[in-house]
């Protein structure tokens, strides 16, 4: 076993024994990269001071100087979260030339825990697409099969763990985009609940369902990168004290777990290969004794339009911010600009890509006088309903199993039309709109070699009882 | 149906300008959505109050200045610049 291809509690473990230094460690990641990024195209940018920074946590481990938990450990950063002094595109042109001036709360925190930033990933441009094939930096290909695509937003990081271009990633999830691609590219990605983890130095996509959260290969490890990067940040209001402790103190015995299954998610439009895997789980997780029960969470049909609203406004807001006054330079014709007004039209024009126009103006449109209140106010009324939903079911269960995606990764240019696209995420958005936690396990494939994924959903805040029925198929699947 | 005048008008609004091939590629896919989001007018919401996250507060502390130690490397990632500040171009 080469060793990018080990999980970072191994690697962890192998490199205070040390078995080997944090720059062999990094030296086999990029070694890696350097064979197989052209087709994949998982980065667009690498850290050219990475191997420095192996190198000196390497005289650090030597002298036995105090060292944090992912002491060596490299981690790639989607393109959207800030590594100071590292280019941040967010996968869009009007930003190619932006260095970031700060870290981004979560990259804070990775790094006084030793973590050596590897590169920054691909993505959809500012993070909205299912595919990946949404960047202005080029699609990022599935490293399971080279004519697929990867699954987005999260693309460059779901794809950089499964061809082990590094021990783990970070990724963003507004309606899927962390589980979505982990499902397409067979890794564990978890959404966190709202609150729980800083978006401080995150681009905004749509603020009141934006997280952050980690891809990895192993839930023991998404577990150890949550355990990182969560917690209050003043820099986040939206961030919530957590005390994580007493909640782990009250986790039942996994036997004494109840699991509903959500009828609407196991029907119509379902890949027959994913049901018959998922079949298979619950079968074994009954023998485990575990109880099984079918749920209901009525609404789920109307989940899809209503996140699509929210959605789309929001990112109008967000996305008024890019005018290339701020962000870096741009090339513009400077004698068709006689004022500021032209400036905004000729640079925005010029540099957004058409998904994130067509979804500006969906929300400019939603949210201007006289709609506002048939589309944004009565989105946020269905939006109540679809959390309602969760609450009762969550009455009679503790977690819910579902699959993560309707289908596996499809081919390069597949979909054809905007909304054909956004079907992909028909079962991850309510979990956003509700603010839940969730996490997607590859637990097998289909017959064309792609990777199967099913998706874990928890109460509020209940990431640890996702962690542990998450071991326990790890171990059964 | 959005038309071509509506697709175009806001565009403007949210400062992007449009060929006409795409006002009308545009105005067929907003439609198409627009159409999608109407199956919400099915959900009774007459006695149901919009969505709020429960556990989440206003955050309030006092209006003070503090100084933003990286406030250089801020105004650097402008294109145009003099001294402390960020150039743009006149208003009118």
């Amino acid at each position: 076993m080469n060793l990018n291809q080990l999980t970072i509690k191994e690697a962890e473990k192998r490199l205070r024994g040390k078995a080997f230094s944090c720059f062999e460690l990094l030296k086999s990641c990029l070694n890696e990269i350097k064979k197989k990024d052209k087709e994949i195209n998982a980065f667009i940018t690498l850290n050219e001071n990475a191997l420095n920074e192996a190198k000196e946590m390497d005289k650090k481990i030597l002298k036995k100087e105090k060292i944090g938990k992912l002491a060596g450990i490299p981690i790639a950063v989607k393109d959207n979260i800030l590594v100071e002094g590292l280019r941040c595109t967010a996968g869009s042109k009007i930003l190619e030339n932006y260095i970031a001036p700060f870290d981004a709360t979560v990259i804070e925190k990775l790094k006084k825990e030793g973590t050596i930033i590897i590169g920054k990933t691909n993505l959809d441009e500012f993070a909205m697409g299912s595919s990946g094939e949404y960047s202005a930096f080029g699609p990022t290909r599935n490293p399971h099969h080279l004519s697929y695509v990867a699954g987005g937003s999260s693309s460059g990081s779901a794809a950089a763990v499964a061809a082990n271009f590094c021990l783990g990633a970070l990724g963003s999830d507004t309606g899927g985009s962390i589980r979505l691609p982990s499902a397409f590219c067979g890794v564990v990605g978890l959404k966190p609940s709202y609150g729980s983890v800083s978006r401080y130095g995150l681009i905004a996509m749509a603020s009141s369902l934006d997280q952050i959260g980690p891809i990895v290969k192993t839930v023991e490890d998404a577990e150890i990168i949550f355990n990182i990067i969560k917690g209050k940040d003043e820099l986040d209001s939206t961030t919530i004290d957590l005390n994580f402790k007493t909640e782990k103190a009250n986790l039942k015995r996994i036997q004494n777990f109840k699991i509903g299954l959500p009828k609407e998610y196991f029907t119509k439009g379902l890949n027959e290969e994913i049901k018959g895997k998922i079949d298979e789980i619950i079968k074994k997780l009954e023998n485990q004794g575990i109880k099984i029960k079918e749920v209901s969470l009525p609404h789920t049909e109307y989940a899809l339009a209503c996140y699509y609203l929210i959605m789309s406004s929001e990112v109008s807001a967000n996305l008024a911010r890019y005018d290339a006054i701020r962000y870096g330079k741009v090339k513009v014709e400077e004698k068709k600009i006689k004022n500021i007004n032209d400036w905004y039209l000729e640079v925005r024009t010029k540099y957004f890509g058409e998904e994130v126009k067509r979804r500006i103006m969906l929300g400019t449109y939603t949210l201007s006088a006289g709609y506002y209140e048939a589309y944004y106010l009565k989105a946020q009324k269905v939006r109540n309903l679809i959390k309602k939903d969760f609450e009762n079911v969550f009455k009679e269960v503790d977690l819910l199993i579902t699959p993560t995606t309707p289908t596996t990764a499809f081919r390069l240019n597949e979909k054809q039309t905007p909304l054909e696209m956004y079907l992909s995420d028909i079962f991850t958005v309510a979990v956003n709109l509700a603010g839940l936690p969730a996490i997607n396990l590859p637990i097998g494939f289909a017959k064309n070699n792609l990777p199967i994924g099913c998706q874990i959903i928890g109460n509020y805040l209940k990431e640890d009882e996702i962690f542990e029925l998450g071991k326990i198929i790890e171990k059964i699947r | 149906m959005l038309s071509k005048k509506q697709v175009e008008h806001i565009a403007y609004l949210a400062r992007l300008k449009l060929t006409e091939k795409e006002k009308e590629k545009f105005s067929k896919e907003l439609s198409q959505i627009l159409n999608f989001v109407k199956k919400l007018n099915e959900v009774d919401t007459e006695k149901v109050e919009p969505f709020v996250f429960e556990k989440i507060k206003n955050v309030l502390r006092e209006d003070k200045i503090k100084k933003y130690e990286k406030f250089k490397k801020l105004i650097d990632q402008a294109p145009e610049k003099e001294g402390n500040f960020i150039k743009i171009k006149k208003v009118f």
